[in-house]
C-alpha cells in the first residue's frame, strides 16, 4: 500500500497562548478529493495554512511524500508541489488576469513549462482567457476564485489546497467551481478542500473529516456518514 | 523673450537626470512603502565610489560604473536584507528613523573619509554643447543625462512588466503572503528590488557627479529633488517619474530665470510643498495610497 | 501584566514617586550653590534638550507625526529672539515670549498645507519647509543673509539666570505633556495612536486633536530655542535650520524610549553628557548618534525606559487613567 500524500499526525497548533487545533491526524492519498468540514472557527483554515506552511504547528508531524515539512515555509512548500488556494482568493489588484496567471507558474519547474500549462488553464477556465489583460481586481466573485484556482494550477502542484472556495459566491458560481474541481481530479491532483458548504464537499469528497472547536470530531467516507451524525458533529449538539 | 528656450531646454534635459535620481526612490516605496531617506546619500555615496574608482583605476566614470553598479547592488541587497527586513511592518517610525541614522552616517563618514571639499567627476564631455541656433545650444553632459535618465527609467519598466522576476517584485508589494504561496520568497525579493534600486542610485550618482560638484552633504539635497520627483509624478509609477522629473527640472530653471539663480532650489520646493497639499498622490499615482 | 495592574488600579496613591521627583528637583535648584560654571552649563543644556525632545516626543510617540522639521521652529524661535532684542529693543524675556507665539502662529500656518499630508509625507514636508527657511534666511538681508545675527543682549542675563530658565522649561515640559495626557486630548491621542479609524469612529476630531499638539510643541519649541540662543549667542541660519536639531532630538527620544514620558528624560541626560565627551569630534559623535539610533531601533525599538517598562511591569509617570 502506497504511503499516502499528505500525513498529518497529532498536530497541535497555538496561536500564543491560545490553543486552537488539538491532536490533529489526517491522511490524504493520492488523486483523492478530501474535505474538511466545519463551522466558522473550527480550525479548518488553520490547519490548512499549517500544511502549506505560513503557521507553524507546535506539536505534532506534517509529512508529505514521506518528508517531514513542519518547519518549511510556503515558498518551501510550493516547489515541493504544495499549492494552497488562500482564503479570500487574494489576487494581485496591481497584476493583469494574465500576470496573476503567470505569477503561478513563478517556481523554476513549472517556468519551464508555463506557455504549456498556460494553454491548459484557458481551455479548463475560458472566461479567464477573455478577461486575460484586465485588472485581478475588476473580476467578479466567482471568476476571481477561478483565477485564483487556475493561478495555483500554474506551478503543476501535485496537493491543492483549497480553503474556502464557496465563500461569498452565488449557488451556481459554486457549481460551476466544483465542476472544475472535478475536471482538476481527471488530471491526476490530490485535493484538500475546506469548506463550511456541507452539501457540495461532501457529494465532491472521497472522504471527508469534521472539525469542532480545534478537533477532529468525525471521518469517514462521505457516502457512509448519516446526516444526523454530520450535524452533530458539526454543529455539536 | 528669445532667451527662455535656453533655460526651458537645460530643464527638460535636467529633468531626465532628475528621473534616473528619483525612480529608486519612487522603486522603494511603491514597492515596500518606506521612504528610503538614505536615499540620496547612497547616491552621493556612489559618486564617491567611482571618484575613487577613477582615481585608482585611471579611467572615465562611465567606465567605473562596471564597478560601482555591482558594488551598489550588493550594498543595497545587504542593508535590506539585514537592516531594512527587520524594521518593516514595525510601524511607521522604526524604518523612517533607521534610513534617518543611516543618512547621517553615511554622511559623516564620507566627511571624515573625503574632507569637505566640493568634487567631481572629471570627463571631456562637460564643457561639449552642441549649437542649436545663435541664442540656443545643448550642453552634451545634459544631453547625456537626459539619454541616461530615459534610459534607466525605460528599461526598469520593461524589467517589471515584462520579466518573471519584475513581476514577482509586483506581486510581492502587493500581498506578501500571497507572494509567498506563489513560491517567491519575499524577504529576498525585496533585498532585490533595493539592489536595483541602487544600481539606479549609482547611475544617478555618475550623472550628478559628472554634471555638477558634490561634498559629503549633497545627499540631502537630492533626497528632496527625489522626493520632488515621486511626489509630483506618483509612487511606483516610472512614466509619473519621468514626468515628475521633467516638471521639476523644468520648474528649478524657469525659476531661476525669472527670480535669480538663488531661487533655483527654492523654486522646486515651492512646486513641491504645492503638490503636497493638493494631490499627494501625483499625477499618476493612485489616489489614498499616500503613506 | 494584567493582574499587575488590576492591583494597582485599586486607588492607592504612590507618593513615594512625588517625594523621588521632588528630591532630584531639590537637587537641580541647588546646583547653582555649589557647582562649577561648566557642570551648570551641563544642565542648562539637559534642561533645554528635555523640552525639546519632551514636545518631538508629543508630536512622535504621542500624535504620529513625525516631524523631521522641528528646526523650523528652533530657527524662527532663535531669529525671533535676535531680531527683537536687537532691532526693537525688546526685553528678552518679552522677546523670548514672542518667539513662542510667532511659532505657534507659523505653526498654525504651515497646518494648511502640512497636515493634508501624512506619516512619511509630512516628515519629508516638515523637513523641506526648514529647508526653504533655511534658504531663505540665508538670502534675507533684513537678517544679514549667511553671517546670521549676535545676540548682544544675552550678555546682560547672567548664567544662572539662563538655568533656572531651562530648567523651569524641562520641568514644565514634563508637566505639560503629563497633564494634557491625562486630559480628554490625551485620551484622544492615545486612542488615535492605537487606531485613528476606530479613533475617528467614536468621534474624535483627529485633526484638531494633532492640531493642538502641533501648535503647543511649536510654542514650547520656541520659546525653549530663546533661551538656548541666549546660551549660544549667535544665530545663524544654516545651524538654526539644520536637520542636525532633527537628528539629537530624535536620538534623544529613541534611546530614552519614544512615546513615554520618561524616556526624553533619561535620553537628555545620555544625550548632553555624550555630546560633552565627544566634543571635539564632530563628525564621529554625529556618526556615533546614528548608529546607535539605528541599533536600538533594530534591538530596543522601546528604548531604555520601554523596554525597562515592558521588563518590569512599572511606569514612573503615568498618564494611565486608574
Amino acid at each position: 500500500m502506497p504511503q499516502p500524500v499528505l500525513q498529518v499526525c497529532n498536530v497541535d497548533i497555538h496561536y500564543g497562548d491560545m490553543q486552537a487545533i488539538w491532536d490533529a491526524t489526517l491522511n490524504v492519498e493520492a488523486g483523492q478529493i478530501v474535505s474538511i468540514i466545519g463551522a466558522n472557527g473550527a480550525g479548518k483554515s488553520t490547519l490548512l495554512q499549517s500544511i502549506a506552511g505560513s503557521i507553524k504547528p507546535s506539536g505534532g508531524d506534517i509529512i508529505y511524500n514521506g518528508e517531514r515539512i513542519n518547519a518549511l515555509m510556503p515558498y518551501q512548500t510550493l516547489p515541493l508541489g504544495i499549492s494552497l488556494v488562500p482564503e479570500g482568493r487574494r489576487i494581485f489588484p496591481r497584476l493583469t488576469v494574465l500576470e496573476n496567471l503567470l505569477i503561478g507558474a513563478y517556481a523554476p519547474k513549472a517556468r519551464a513549462n508555463h506557455q504549456r500549462i498556460l494553454e491548459g488553464i484557458y481551455r479548463l477556465f475560458p472566461i479567464l482567457k477573455e478577461r486575460t489583460h484586465q485588472m485581478g481586481t475588476t473580476l467578479s466573485g466567482g471568476e476571481q476564485q477561478m483565477l485564483a484556482i487556475a493561478r495555483s494550477l500554474m506551478s503543476d502542484p501535485n496537493l491543492l489546497l483549497f480553503d474556502e472556495i464557496s465563500l461569498g459566491l452565488a449557488p451556481t458560481m459554486i457549481k460551476s467551481i466544483y465542476e472544475s474541481i472535478k475536471a482538476i481530479k481527471q488530471l491526476g491532483k490530490t485535493m484538500l478542500l475546506v469548506e463550511q458548504d456541507l452539501q457540495r464537499s461532501l457529494k465532491t469528497a472521497d472522504y471527508a473529516y469534521v472539525m469542532q472547536k480545534g478537533r477532529i470530531v468525525l471521518q469517514g467516507n462521505p457516502a457512509d456518514l448519516s446526516e444526523a451524525e454530520i450535524k452533530k458533529a458539526y454543529f455539536g449538539i | 523673450m528669445q532667451d527662455v528656450f535656453q533655460p526651458l531646454i537645460n530643464g527638460i534635459l535636467l529633468g531626465g537626470i532628475y528621473a534616473a535620481v528619483g525612480v529608486g526612490l519612487s522603486m522603494i516605496f511603491g514597492i515596500v512603502r518606506m521612504v528610503n531617506l538614505a536615499h540620496g546619500d547612497l547616491m552621493i555615496l556612489s559618486s564617491y565610489i567611482m571618484l575613487a574608482t577613477c582615481g585608482i583605476l585611471g579611467i572615465n566614470p562611465y567606465t567605473s560604473l562596471i564597478v560601482a553598479l555591482p558594488v551598489m547592488f550588493g550594498l543595497g541587497y545587504g542593508i535590506q536584507k539585514y537592516i531594512l527586513n527587520r524594521v518593516l511592518g514595525a510601524g511607521m517610525e522604526p524604518p523612517l528613523i533607521v534610513a534617518f541614522g543611516l543618512s547621517i552616517i553615511l554622511q559623516n563618514t564620507l566627511l571624515l573619509i573625503f574632507s569637505p571639499d566640493a568634487r567631481s567627476l572629471q570627463t571631456s564631455l562637460s564643457i561639449k554643447s552642441i549649437d542649436l541656433t545663435q541664442t540656443v545650444s545643448i550642453p552634451v553632459i545634459y544631453l547625456v543625462g537626459f539619454v541616461f535618465g530615459v534610459g534607466t527609467v525605460s528599461i526598469l519598466q520593461l524589467f517589471f512588466r515584462s520579466t518573471f522576476l519584475g513581476r514577482a517584485i509586483r506581486a510581492a508589494s502587493d500581498d506578501e503572503m500571497a507572494a509567498q504561496y506563489m513560491g517567491i520568497n519575499t524577504q529576498t525579493i525585496f533585498a532585490v528590488a533595493m539592489g536595483i534600486a541602487m544600481m539606479t542610485a549609482a547611475i544617478a550618482g555618475m550623472l550628478i557627479g559628472t554634471t555638477f560638484t558634490f561634498f559629503p552633504h549633497t545627499g540631502p539635497q537630492y533626497l528632496i529633488i527625489a522626493f520632488g520627483v515621486v511626489i509630483i509624478g506618483g509612487a511606483g509609477s516610472m512614466i509619473g517619474t519621468l514626468a515628475g522629473g521633467l516638471i521639476l527640472g523644468i520648474a528649478q530653471l524657469m525659476g531661476a530665470y525669472f527670480l535669480g539663480s538663488g531661487y533655483q532650489l527654492l523654486a522646486g520646493y515651492v512646486i513641491l510643498i504645492i503638490v503636497l497639499a493638493i494631490r499627494p498622490q501625483g499625477l499618476f499615482g493612485k489616489a489614498g495610497r499616500a503613506a | 501584566m494584567a493582574k499587575q495592574e488590576g492591583l494597582r488600579n485599586v486607588k492607592t496613591k504612590k507618593p513615594w514617586r512625588w517625594w523621588i521627583g521632588l528630591l532630584i528637583l531639590g537637587l537641580l535648584l541647588s546646583i547653582p550653590g555649589w557647582a562649577s560654571q561648566y557642570t551648570i552649563l551641563v544642565f542648562t543644556l539637559f534642561g533645554l534638550y528635555l523640552a525639546l525632545a519632551q514636545m518631538w516626543n508629543l508630536l512622535a510617540g504621542y500624535t504620529g507625526l513625525i516631524s523631521l522639521g522641528q528646526q523650523i521652529f528652533i530657527g524662527v524661535g532663535a531669529y525671533t529672539l535676535a531680531v527683537m532684542t536687537l532691532y526693537f529693543n525688546w526685553p528678552i524675556w518679552l522677546s523670548i515670549l514672542a518667539g513662542g507665539v510667532i511659532c505657534a502662529g507659523l505653526a498654525l500656518l504651515l497646518s494648511i498645507p502640512l497636515f493634508r499630508m501624512s506619516g512619511v509625507y509630512f516628515a519629508i514636508g516638515s523637513w523641506i519647509v526648514a529647508e526653504t527657511l533655511m534658504i531663505w534666511f540665508s538670502n534675507w538681508a533684513y537678517t544679514k543673509k549667511g553671517m546670521g545675527l549676535f545676540i548682544k543682549a544675552a550678555y546682560t542675563v547672567s548664567i544662572n539666570q539662563v538655568y533656572y530658565a531651562s530648567i523651569t522649561m524641562g520641568v514644565f515640559s514634563i508637566a505639560l505633556v503629563y497633564v494634557l495626557l491625562k486630559t480628554k486630548l490625551g485620551l484622544a491621542l492615545m486612542a488615535m495612536r492605537d487606531d485613528v479609524g476606530a479613533a475617528e469612529g467614536v468621534g474624535i476630531n483627529s485633526f484638531m486633536a494633532k492640531l493642538w499638539c502641533f501648535l503647543i510643541a511649536s510654542f514650547v519649541t520656541g520659546i525653549t530655542a530663546g533661551i538656548l540662543y541666549l546660551n549660544q549667542v549667535f544665530v545663524q541660519p544654516y545651524s538654526a535650520f539644520g536637520i542636525e536639531w532633527t537628528v539629537r532630538l530624535c536620538f534623544i527620544v529613541i534611546i530614552g524610549g519614544i512615546g513615554t514620558i520618561e524616556g526624553p528624560i533619561i535620553g537628555a541626560l545620555i544625550f548632553v553628557l555624550l555630546q560633552q565627551y565627544l566634543a571635539e569630534y564632530a563628525s564621529i559623535s554625529l556618526i556615533l548618534l546614528g548608529s546607535i539610533s539605528v541599533v536600538v531601533m533594530l534591538a530596543f525599538p522601546k528604548g531604555l525606559v520601554g523596554t525597562i517598562q515592558d521588563r518590569l511591569g512599572f511606569e514612573m509617570l503615568s498618564p494611565r487613567r486608574s
